[in-house]
């Protein structure tokens, strides 16, 4: 607590400074003397509103009655337990009704807190003012606003689905300021004109609702929970917006909805959470921590098909910026109407991360800690030690293998692996300021041995008002550290085949290495004797100021600076290289090497937002800059003593060649100018429309610019007089847009430009004979220009419905999209020497280009349902479910052509030279479709046949010569439909959720069956025999005499379901003053997967990735789709058990 | 309103200070509108066009191509190691189609050599600095783009002829008749402007003696070529090269293509060579001199004081192997048989003592030890690069005195035949040809033997009509047209000019 203080209290000179105000002591007076109301933040603007009042010794409910009416709000409160006669007195000069209400309720105990029209008091534990909570027999009487005679007498009880009653629910007579609220037992008695009245009952959570009195004495009234998504806030860029004012297809998840358990990166807490949003793991390496993101199929060719990301108004902000347990929301921009305002960078869509801030309000702290067990899900099933004994001796009659050893390979390299993490959040602050402080560390071992990662992410998120709240100041800074232990996947390759029979180590100690083929190593010794290590920096710091200067009109700036800087090492001692009784004449390697990377944001923009009766008018105008840069350093030595390091490269005995020290920087710059529109009509007719002009220094010299428009417009068709009143229809949008967004991450920095550059040595005569030359650099150019560059652009169309039914007990949205993206960015073969464009000439053979097109089409539904709302038992149930097809269009264009045939890509790589390729990219077909001969059966020799059709696509005679073999389409390994199911469950104190992911129709090539489920592998007389799978000697393998080669025998049907995340939790019933609240939890991470796949798990990457967040992967490796290599490092399943708790 | 129009302003002048230069800085490599400017600055230049006969003697790019004879072959090993899906097999069984990756990629591998010439030669011609000896250098790029042209002209025949004068588009196809005649023209008329060799000075440059044997070469292949014999023309150029006085055979036929063959004084016969170098960056670890690597056995890797384990590929097809006298002392160029350490113990591998197997009869199915393993360009001990150093000889003395023997026999000359092929022979330690053993059978073999992994076997086989028409263990159908490849379906569907080569 004092640390966070001495922060806060940094930071105030800091602001201070700036502001040149006094500010100063009263926020410091606020924030410590823990002021004990709460706001909750959605409605701060209730509590905005000012008002002017002098009164003296007045009763409570007068002075709530004329406070009310001057802001034109409603008050509930139950007047049995607040003493709403006690006599106040109030001084109030223009003053934000929530600094009044502090004023006037905290010394009477009362808590308060505001709902979207209406403030709700209640008393605090303890306090004065307050009266006893004992019920009373009968039910409560309030009479609040009387204002007209009270000739008739209308009671009831205010109940929620289920039955449980609703304490301190509103009710009020339609069109009056008549009303009262519940009492603790739900019981309300009112005091009407006459009974001809509707009653409109209302209570917070749940749909308001208006029934008849209909001269009834007794009127009981059932509410449904809403499910609050329409009156959640949309961040859509540049601004906010309430989710019924949006007009573009979005999505968000707040941190209540986050998959629960050993979160390793931000992502995996929305995974499966948003419709079309498709996040991939690529495997349990707790270092290999960046998922693949894709929303809305692949939207690119290159590497780079994710959306943007975008941290607190932080543009392209890197993703280990952020500690999930900081994330307040996560908002998706899934359409171009939406997106457009991130121009260049949008067409992916964008995802935007709102951390959480501290409240007005006492000041809270929060922790969440938890231990987590991390198990292989899955291994591959290869003969255990004894079967590979009996085979071995079955397949060896006369020299059979007297070993006694048995190793479990699998057993040898992987381990239970526990995480720790702990988390600490404090936050608290007035309604001038607010904070928000830190700290989470997470350890995470992987399970395989010698591999894992620990992070520490600090944050401090502050924000100011000043000026009568007309100047508003955020700081939000981040600091994260995460230390990285890689390790070789092919580790797993070699545990699958290595000999059962062969011990770990010899009797010396030492690692058993038979001297056999170079691709047979040592599993452990892999996983023991490298040193591989990352420790990686991330610093993003962001100033937001925005200032009103009118009335409506704000102008704001925005600036970041992100400082990424990784350190990594490497040592390969010479032992790696022992073989068993042989002298080892290789050396110990050494290598450090360093990246740097820089982005710098500054954003200027005006905001100007007017309401007019019906008329509601918004706009945005913007201009932003952002500078990139990236360098790095590195170098290699050798040898050196085994048990040496890297550390100090210096002691090696063979220093530096060109080979071995490099270094590098480049840099990029971007440009925006950014305006937003926004019209609403009676809160029913709504237009926005969105454009941005984006220059970028990666673009070619004639296309500098980017032009990227949107327009969207959405009809609340609830909000017409034929569905006001409908019984079913509780609300009803329809929104229509279209925008042009763009993409420009496929664009290295310098990639448009005629680049000269080193092209290695060339030999330099020198006239001695007896060393005729030396070598030289040799430098000639090295890039083809091409100053066409320019951005990927995608046009996309979307028609959504956003519903809600039965009260809003049933709500959801259905969207439909097509997306065409033009000029795709592809790498072509061009021939050196030819001449093109404006008199340039071809000089290396790969040129990059905008040429091709590509369609993505598809659905998205989502649903969410209250489907139990009783006293004890609640389960709300939530289902997206999405649909997209992906076609690429056209390739060739301009002078280039791609082949007709399709380029095939993707290596498996294994053996010498790799299994490849499987893949295609053909106009006409998915991106990623396998591409290979198609088996028909085996002949009598055990070699498969594989199809071979004409030209006509007539069968001739299949052929065992893969080569001859007519490559077909076999599969598209992009799924048909994607479905996340999550349940929530509470009983009593315990809570459940039950969250299960899907996805169906995808197709994966099973590369480890290529190599482990082939008798041939086990091949006899080979006293190391590889080992295999134990299905390998089974049924249509066991005929099969010949290796394994890339055939649709090993694509397979990919469709999973899985039990993603399951979350039982209990809360306990405290009631001490100090501890908020305690909930204990267990939670299970990938518990089960169902699945038809053979191999270990059918949700393989799409698409590259790297180690670090950082990282840019190659162009090639984003289209190896639906690939489960053999080289592979395994998902693990979770359980973890976890504490948290608010004080 | 003022307000606002005023806070546009502002914004629109903002935009306009912040719409500041989008022009980046360039940091890691040179702007390509000032360099080359100076005379040493184009020696990086001219040295870099050099770089394009890397590939020569790549794994992945041409060899393959020269996997297609009776000599050498990477059959498919244990695990499927070697499989390559299918691309060693189809080479070594005649049953390549036009969509083989790795004809298309000897295709771009040498339009790309000659367009660096093209380019280079199109820079330096413009510039207006001092470059020394400009006249040499500008024929040093041409006679290198012959030597592409050269190599397009035996392994695809009928292709486009690119220049640095040749207009924007898609280059109309050249018969082979023609690639031969500008090839010709090239060499010739360059012939007078480079420079002769000067050992060591001129070491691993194109020289005039380097044109004088590409000639010789050419005219040699002629008949395949043309359909018009070159004989005599070919035993011109080749007393051309013996007249230089330049060149002998060295003592040890080893000495050519030893690691430190650069040192040794092998350049007296070795005419032109590549000269690879271990710690050659910006390649990636195998590319480049590796026979440690693409031919040795795992197992002898530290009989060799190899730091890489090597990757078991190429081998021996055991009856090339099997073709050599024992006393003929090229065949110390291949191992075979039980082998062992330097003390005389048994090399171990997989538990047993380790054999290598030169008589094997399956390439789909070979083991680990199968076939005999060529060391002729010998294992650099105590090497910590992938790579080795030794110098590749695209040309040998060797190889003009056996061609001038081989003209000269085919014109019926036999005593100059034997006399100058005799020459080379003597120092295999294998008994002289005589007019009774000299035939073209026993000519065609001895080339084999004196020139195995120097990528020559599939020229000699087609000019002695052995490759198509031949037959031979793993490729067991006679098929003429195989003699050319097949132009590349890529390169097809680029230029709508070609024509895919007869058969194909």
């Amino acid at each position: 607590m004092h640390k966070i203080t001495q922060n806060q209290r940094q930071l105030y000179d800091c602001l201070f400074r700036i502001m040149k105000g006094s500010l100063l002591q009263l926020v410091l007076a606020i924030c410590f003397t823990s002021v004990t109301v709460a706001f909750p933040q959605d409605n701060q603007a209730l509590l905005t509103r000012r008002v002017t009042l002098r009164v003296e010794a007045q009763p409570l409910q007068t002075v709530l009655a004329q406070l009310g009416r001057q802001a034109d709000v409603r008050f509930s409160y139950n007047a049995r337990s607040i003493a709403v006669q006690s006599p106040v007195s109030l001084s109030a000069q223009d003053e934000p009704l929530g600094r009044v209400l502090s004023r006037l309720l905290a010394p009477l105990g009362v808590d308060f807190s505001a709902y979207s029209k209406q403030i709700v008091l209640k008393p605090r534990r303890t306090g004065v003012g307050v009266l006893p909570e004992t019920p009373e027999p009968d039910a409560g009487v309030a009479s609040a606003r009387a204002e007209a005679p009270a000739v008739f007498t209308v009671s009831g009880t205010i109940s929620a689905e289920g039955g449980e009653v609703l304490a301190g629910a509103s009710v009020v007579l339609k069109g009056t300021q008549t009303g009262t609220t519940t009492g603790a037992d739900g019981g309300y008695r009112l005091a009407l004109p006459d009974g001809s009245g509707t009653l409109v009952v209302s209570y917070v959570g749940y749909v308001t609702r208006e029934v008849a009195v209909n001269n009834q004495a007794v009127v009981n009234v059932v509410l449904t929970a809403t499910n609050e998504s329409l009156s959640e806030v949309v961040v859509v860029g540049y601004g906010t917006q309430r989710k019924a004012d949006v007009t573009g297809a979005t999505s968000t998840v707040t941190s209540k909805d986050f998959n629960v358990g050993v979160i390793n990166n931000p992502l995996q807490a929305v995974q499966g959470r948003v419709a079309g949003l498709n996040i991939t793991a690529p495997n349990s390496d707790p270092t290999n921590n960046r998922p693949i993101i894709r929303l809305r199929g692949i939207g690119s060719l290159s590497a780079n098909a994710e959306p943007l990301i975008v941290i607190d108004g932080v543009l392209g902000a890197p993703l280990n910026a952020v500690a999930p347990e900081d994330i307040e929301k996560v908002d998706v921009l899934k359409d171009a109407s939406a997106a457009a305002i991130y121009g260049a960078r949008g067409a992916n869509g964008v995802i935007i991360i709102t951390t959480k801030r501290g409240k007005a309000g006492r000041t809270a702290v929060d922790y969440n800690a938890y231990v987590g067990f991390d198990s292989p899900q899955r291994l591959p099933r290869v003969l255990s030690p004894d079967a590979y004994f009996q085979k071995y001796n079955e397949l060896n009659p006369s020299a059979p293998s007297s070993s006694t050893v048995r190793t479990d390979w699998f057993r040898e390299i992987t381990r239970t692996a526990v995480s720790m993490n702990h988390n600490v959040g404090i936050s608290g602050g007035s309604e001038q300021f607010n904070y928000r402080g830190s700290v989470a560390y997470l350890t995470q071992p992987g399970i395989a041995l010698n591999s894992g990662q620990d992070r520490i992410n600090a944050r401090l998120n502050l924000g100011q008002k000043a000026i009568n709240n007309r100047l508003e100041i955020q700081v939000n800074l981040s600091a994260n550290l995460y230390n990285k232990k890689f390790v070789d996947y092919g580790a797993f390759n070699r545990a699958a085949l290595y000999s059962p029979l062969e011990p770990v180590y010899n009797p010396d100690g030492t690692f058993n290495a038979p001297n056999i083929a170079f691709n047979y190593q040592n599993p452990v010794a892999m996983l023991r004797q490298i040193t591989n290590q990352g420790r990686e920096k991330q610093l993003l710091g962001n100033v937001k100021v925005s200032f009103e200067l009118v009335k409506g009109l704000t102008a704001g700036v925005n600036t970041s600076y992100s400082l990424f800087n990784g350190t990594y090492g490497y040592f390969q001692p010479k032992a790696y290289f022992n073989k068993n009784g042989q002298t080892n004449t290789s050396v110990s390697q050494g290598r450090r090497n360093t990246s740097e990377v820089t982005d710098r944001l500054v954003e200027y923009t005006l905001a100007y937002a007017k309401t007019s009766g019906r008329h509601h008018f918004g706009a945005v105008l913007g201009y932003t800059y952002q500078y990139l840069s990236d360098e790095y350093f590195g170098l290699t030595a050798r040898d050196f003593p085994d048990n040496f390091s890297f550390n100090n490269l210096g002691a090696a005995d063979q220093l530096l060649t060109k080979n071995d020290i490099y270094s590098g920087k480049s840099e990029s710059k971007l440009d925006g100018l950014l305006a937003r529109v926004n019209y609403a009509y009676h809160e029913k007719y709504l237009l926005t429309a969105n454009f941005r002009r984006d220059g970028s220094s990666r673009f070619g010299a004639n296309n500098r610019y980017g032009y990227f428009p949107s327009v969207s417009a959405g009809w609340r068709i609830s909000g017409e007089e034929f569905l006001r009143n409908s019984a079913v229809v509780s609300e009803l949008k329809l929104r229509v847009g279209y925008g042009v967004t763009g993409n420009q991450n496929g664009i290295g920095d310098y990639a448009s430009r005629l680049l000269f550059g080193p092209s290695g040595n060339y030999a330099s005569p020198t006239a001695t004979a007896n060393n005729p030359i030396q070598y030289k650099t040799a430098y000639f150019f090295s890039q083809n220009a091409n100053p066409d560059l320019k951005w990927e652009t995608s046009a996309m169309t979307n028609v959504g419905v956003d519903f809600g039914l039965f009260n809003n007990r049933l709500s959801g949205s259905l969207e439909l999209y097509d997306k065409n993206t033009r000029n795709l960015l592809f790498t072509y073969s061009v021939t050196p020497g030819d001449k093109y464009g404006d008199n340039l000439t071809y000089i290396t053979n790969s040129f990059l280009a905008n040429i091709g097109t590509m369609n993505n089409r598809g659905v998205e539904l989502t649903l969410d349902y209250v489907a139990v709302n009783a006293t004890d038992f609640q389960w709300r149930t939530a289902l997206n479910l999405a649909h997209n097809r992906n076609r690429v269009v056209r390739l060739s264009g301009e002078g280039l052509t791609f082949p007709t045939e399709g380029v095939r890509f993707g290596v498996i790589y294994g053996g010498t030279n790799g299994y490849g390729p499987y893949g295609v990219l053909k106009e006409g077909l998915p991106v990623g479709t396998f591409w290979m001969p198609k088996e028909v059966g085996l002949n009598d020799q055990g070699q498969p046949l594989y199809e071979v059709l004409d030209a006509n696509g007539t069968a001739l005679t299949p052929t065992n010569d893969p080569g001859r073999a007519t490559r077909q389409n076999v599969g598209n390994p992009q799924p048909k439909l994607t479905v996340g199911w999550s349940n929530s469950l509470t009983y009593k104190n315990f809570d459940l959720t039950i969250f299960l992911r899907g996805a169906f129709g995808q197709k994966v090539f099973n590369a480890s069956n290529l190599v482990y489920d082939n008798p041939t592998t086990f091949r006899a007389g080979d006293p190391n025999a590889l080992n295999v799978y134990r299905t390998a000697f089974e049924g249509s393998n066991a005929a099969l005499r010949q290796t394994g080669a890339v055939s649709s025998r090993y694509v397979e049907n990919g469709s999973f379901v899985r039990l993603d995340n399951l979350n039982l939790g209990y809360t306990l019933p405290l009631k001490t003053p100090w501890l908020r609240s305690l909930r204990a939890y267990v939670a299970g991470q990938n518990l089960l997967l169902i699945t038809p796949y053979r191999g270990l798990d059918p949700e393989v990457r799409s698409g590259n990735t790297t180690n670090t967040y950082g990282g840019v992967s190659n162009v090639g490796d984003n289209l190896a789709f639906g690939l489960d290599d053999f080289n592979f490092y395994p998902r693990a399943r979770t359980v973890s058990v976890g504490l948290t708790a608010g004080f | 309103m003022k307000t606002l129009r005023n806070c546009l302003a502002l914004v629109a002048l903002l935009a306009g200070v912040g719409s500041c230069q989008l022009e980046p800085t360039l940091y890691n490599s040179l702007d390509a509108t000032t360099y080359p400017s100076n005379d040493q600055e184009f020696q990086t230049v001219i040295g870099n066009a050099y770089r394009g006969l890397i590939l020569y003697y790549d794994r992945e790019i041409y060899l393959p191509l020269n996997a297609s004879t009776d000599e050498f072959t990477a059959p498919t090993r244990s695990g499927g190691a070697w499989f390559d899906n299918g691309r060693w097999q189809y080479f070594a069984n005649h049953s390549w189609n036009s969509t083989a990756a790795d004809l298309n990629e000897t295709w771009d591998w040498l339009y790309s050599g000659i367009a660096t010439c093209n380019n280079t030669l199109a820079i330096l011609k413009a510039s207006t600095a001092q470059v020394t000896g400009k006249e040499s250098a500008l024929a040093e790029l041409r006679g290198l783009r012959a030597f592409f042209y050269f190599l397009l002209c035996d392994n695809f025949g009928n292709v486009p002829l690119k220049t640095e004068d040749s207009p924007t588009g898609n280059i109309q196809q050249s018969s082979r008749t023609e690639v031969f005649n500008f090839i010709e023209a090239e060499l010739k008329a360059i012939v007078p402007q480079l420079k002769p060799t000067a050992h060591p000075q001129t070491y691993s440059k194109f020289t005039k003696e380097v044109a004088q044997t590409l000639l010789a070469k050419l005219y040699l292949n002629a008949q395949v070529y043309t359909g018009t014999a070159r004989w005599q023309d070919c035993i011109a150029q080749c007393d051309a090269v013996i007249a230089s006085n330049k060149y002998r055979l060295n003592a040890s036929y080893f000495a050519s293509f030893a690691f430190n063959n650069r040192s040794n004084g092998s350049f007296v016969e070795n005419i032109f060579v590549i000269p690879y170098d271990k710690a050659d960056y910006r390649l990636d670890a195998a590319t480049g001199m590796a026979p440690n690597l693409f031919t040795m056995h795992p197992g002898l890797r530290d009989k060799y004081g190899l730091s890489s384990t090597p990757w078991n590929g190429f081998c021996a097809i055991a009856d090339f192997y099997n073709s050599f006298d024992n006393a003929d002392a090229r065949k110390q160029g291949w191992i075979a048989g039980p082998q062992f350490d330097a003390a005389g113990n048994p090399i171990r591998f997989r538990n047993q003592p380790l054999v290598i197997n030169a008589d094997f009869t399956s390439i789909t199915q070979a083991t680990d030890n199968d076939g005999a393993r060529m060391v002729k360009f010998s294992m650099q001990p105590g090497n910590t690069f992938q790579l080795q150093d030794n110098h590749f000889p695209i040309f040998r003395f060797a190889d003009v005195l056996m061609m001038k023997g081989e003209a000269a026999f085919r014109l019926g000359d036999v005593g100059t035949a034997l006399t100058e092929l005799n020459k080379v022979r003597a120092r295999s330690g294998t008994p002289n040809f005589t007019p009774a053993t000299l035939t073209l059978d026993a000519l065609l073999a001895e080339r084999g033997h004196e020139f195995y992994f120097e990528n020559w076997r599939r020229n000699d086989l087609i000019r002695f009509d052995r490759f198509g028409n031949g037959v031979w263990r793993f490729k067991l159908t006679r098929d003429k047209k195989r003699d050319l490849y097949p132009i590349p379906d890529r390169q097809l569907s680029i230029n709508p000019y070609l024509k895919q080569n007869p058969g194909y």
